[in-house]
């Protein structure tokens, strides 16, 4: 095709960090403008609030009975427990949706006709639906924490540094699922898939890996992320067997999953056609 | 385009085709369902890769242009938009990731009429609003080349000429209009020139009138009682240079390359009794039929394209045995 028509002159190409900003806006303005993100995180904090309901309630009733089991309550544990059951599952719905929902309605084209260098979509919508899993997880937890200490603050105190670690962790723990869970969409292009592939990741495979009764495989569980990622945010104190490590160890394991979840979305991207 | 080609496994979508699309005009992009105009479309936007080839807007790939969609806009899938969305926020993400002023999102929902509903949530949208819709997203960065797959789909015909007019002003307005089409009528109407694909190649890259002209193969009809009698005269040479060519019609003949004055006298020289005599004005219809009948009834004897072949030999005859029939 040849232009021949004189236009206005259009401003110098944009750098990739001003490309890579506005494809960002593009992102949330995108993920915020649809109900299954708000319904997403509705359902979340309201699962959270009601699992800590639960636990609070029952853990105030064995104080009434035996006040000494007061001194073995964990704030951590029991929140790290409604994190692992419920809000990480939210946050692979909410992941999925962002990746995959523009195949479903091939609303791709648009976006890349707007945004044709497609690391840069992908690396926008990561990074959007991350600090929104960041933000999801940081206000589950701590509404978990709190609806906790409001059932039974009287009987156990609040270490509130220790608590700002697990919301800390649970929140930057979302974010690196979101991480993981937007590069499998990504490579995989299909909703119910991604998943599926995320259930069986965070919870179906470590699960069967503990049943087989074999040592290795039951040591492999604790490099699935799910497992890894709530030995980092309940700070090792998870309340359930995971794994013999403890640390730092979880976090880059974690990390591990994020980089080669996004490495074969980039691959997929940049060779399939839209 | 430059012998643009693409293949989905052993099929061919689009097999080596070059041509320019030239600023200030209409130009229609005609074949039947499956030519692979789409696909050509989605190969110049950089949404699908070419197999070999290259298609370049003002000398460069889509991806590489700083401001994509300041330069280029396009409708390609009417119904591709989230269902939950409204109007507005699609346009607005859209006008964010390309940096284009968030002004523009209510100067185009403007533009196409769509201003009441900007708030709604696009799936309670009729095929004719998404339409509209995507012609709004293709005009956000005001581009000086547009392109459009099926505009004309699910609109009214009060849409419809609304969508002539505004392909009008936009190539008077010294655009690049580029629209598909596989409905001949409507390019009719609105090109200034055509180019028209079957099964993948290039068929035909002509101004309208030309196209017309040389392609409708406007023919004189003639009922007689002794058709062998005149064709065998017809076919001697009915008393010009150019060739003419002589078929057996619904009582009579079909003659191409002659005046009905020239097979009128033809007649009377051969003795042939004549019942009736006209001109039958081929329609750009007809020379579409006739343009893609004839590519489709050459791939399905081409070894060469063996997917095209296997798919579409069944529809070449078809079309085939209709015109004999015409």
């Amino acid at each position: 095709m040849t232009r021949e028509t004189a236009d206005a002159p259009y401003p110098p190409a944009p750098s990739t960090g001003r490309a890579l900003a506005r494809a960002a806006a593009m992102e949330w303005t995108k993920l915020s403008s649809v109900r299954s993100t708000w319904w997403c995180l509705g359902l979340g904090l309201f699962g959270m609030a009601a699992f800590a309901l639960l636990m609070g309630y029952s853990a105030a009733d064995r104080i009434a009975e035996d006040p000494a089991v007061a001194s073995g309550f964990s704030y951590s544990q029991l929140t790290s427990q409604g994190v692992f059951y419920l809000v990480q599952f939210v946050v692979l719905t909410l992941a999925a949706l962002a990746a995959t929902n523009e195949y479903a309605d091939r609303g791709v084209t648009s976006t890349l006709l707007a945004v044709p260098r497609r690391g840069l979509v992908l690396a926008a919508r990561t990074a959007v639906t991350a600090g929104f899993a960041f933000a999801a997880g940081v206000a589950a937890t701590t509404l978990g924490i709190g609806v906790l200490w409001l059932l039974i603050g009287a009987h156990a105190p609040l270490d509130t540094e220790y608590a700002a670690r697990t919301v800390l962790g649970a929140g930057v723990c979302m974010a690196l699922f979101a991480v993981v869970f937007v590069g499998i969409g990504t490579a995989v292009r299909g909703t119910a898939g991604t998943i599926g592939v995320g259930f069986l990741l965070l919870l179906g495979l470590p699960l069967v890996l503990q049943l087989s009764q074999v040592q290795w495989l039951n040591d492999l569980a604790a490099v699935m992320p799910g497992f890894a990622g709530v030995e980092f945010y309940a700070s090792g104190d998870v309340g359930f067997y995971t794994a013999p490590h403890d640390g730092a160890v979880n976090l880059f394991v974690v990390l591990g999953w994020a980089a080669a979840a996004q490495l074969s979305a980039y691959a997929e991207l940049r060779a399939r056609d839209a | 385009m430059r012998e643009l080609t693409k293949r989905y496994g052993g099929t061919t979508a689009v097999d080596g085709l070059t041509f320019d699309v030239r600023p200030g005009a209409v130009t229609g992009f005609l074949g039947p369902n499956g030519a692979g105009k789409s696909t050509t479309m989605r190969l110049l936007l950089g949404l699908d890769r070419p197999t070999s080839g290259e298609a370049l807007v003002g000398g460069r790939r889509y991806a590489d242009l700083p401001w994509p969609n300041r330069e280029i806009g396009a409708l390609i899938d009417a119904s591709a938009v989230h269902p939950g969305r409204r109007a507005r926020a699609h346009l607005l993400a859209l006008a964010r990731g390309s940096g284009i002023p968030r002004g523009r999102v209510a100067e185009v929902l403007d533009a196409v009429g769509l201003s009441d509903v900007a708030d709604r949530r696009v799936g309670g949208f009729s095929l004719g609003m998404r339409q509209r819709l995507g012609i709004a997203a293709a005009l956000l960065g005001d581009p000086g080349v547009l392109v459009f797959d099926e505009p004309v789909n699910g609109l009214d015909l009060d849409g419809v000429r609304w969508v002539r007019g505004l392909f009008r002003g936009l190539a008077d307005e010294g655009r690049t209009v580029f629209v598909s089409s596989h409905l001949m009528s409507e390019m009719q109407l609105v090109a200034d020139r055509l180019v028209v694909v079957g099964g993948g190649r290039l068929v035909a890259d002509a101004p309208v009138p030309e196209l017309i002209s040389a392609w409708s193969r406007t023919h004189v009809v003639v009922r007689t009682p002794d058709p062998d009698l005149l064709a065998e005269r017809l076919r001697r040479g009915a008393g010009t240079d150019r060739p003419v060519t002589v078929e057996p019609g619904d009582g009579g003949l079909l003659v191409y390359g002659a005046t009905p004055e020239e097979v009128g006298d033809a007649a009377h020289a051969a003795g042939a009794r004549v019942h009736a005599l006209h001109r039958e004005e081929a329609s750009l219809e007809q020379a579409y039929l006739e343009l893609t009948g004839a590519d489709v009834r050459y791939a399905a004897g081409s070894p060469r394209t063996p997917a095209a072949s296997g798919r579409r030999p069944r529809f070449g005859r078809r079309r085939t045995e209709r015109k004999e029939h015409r």
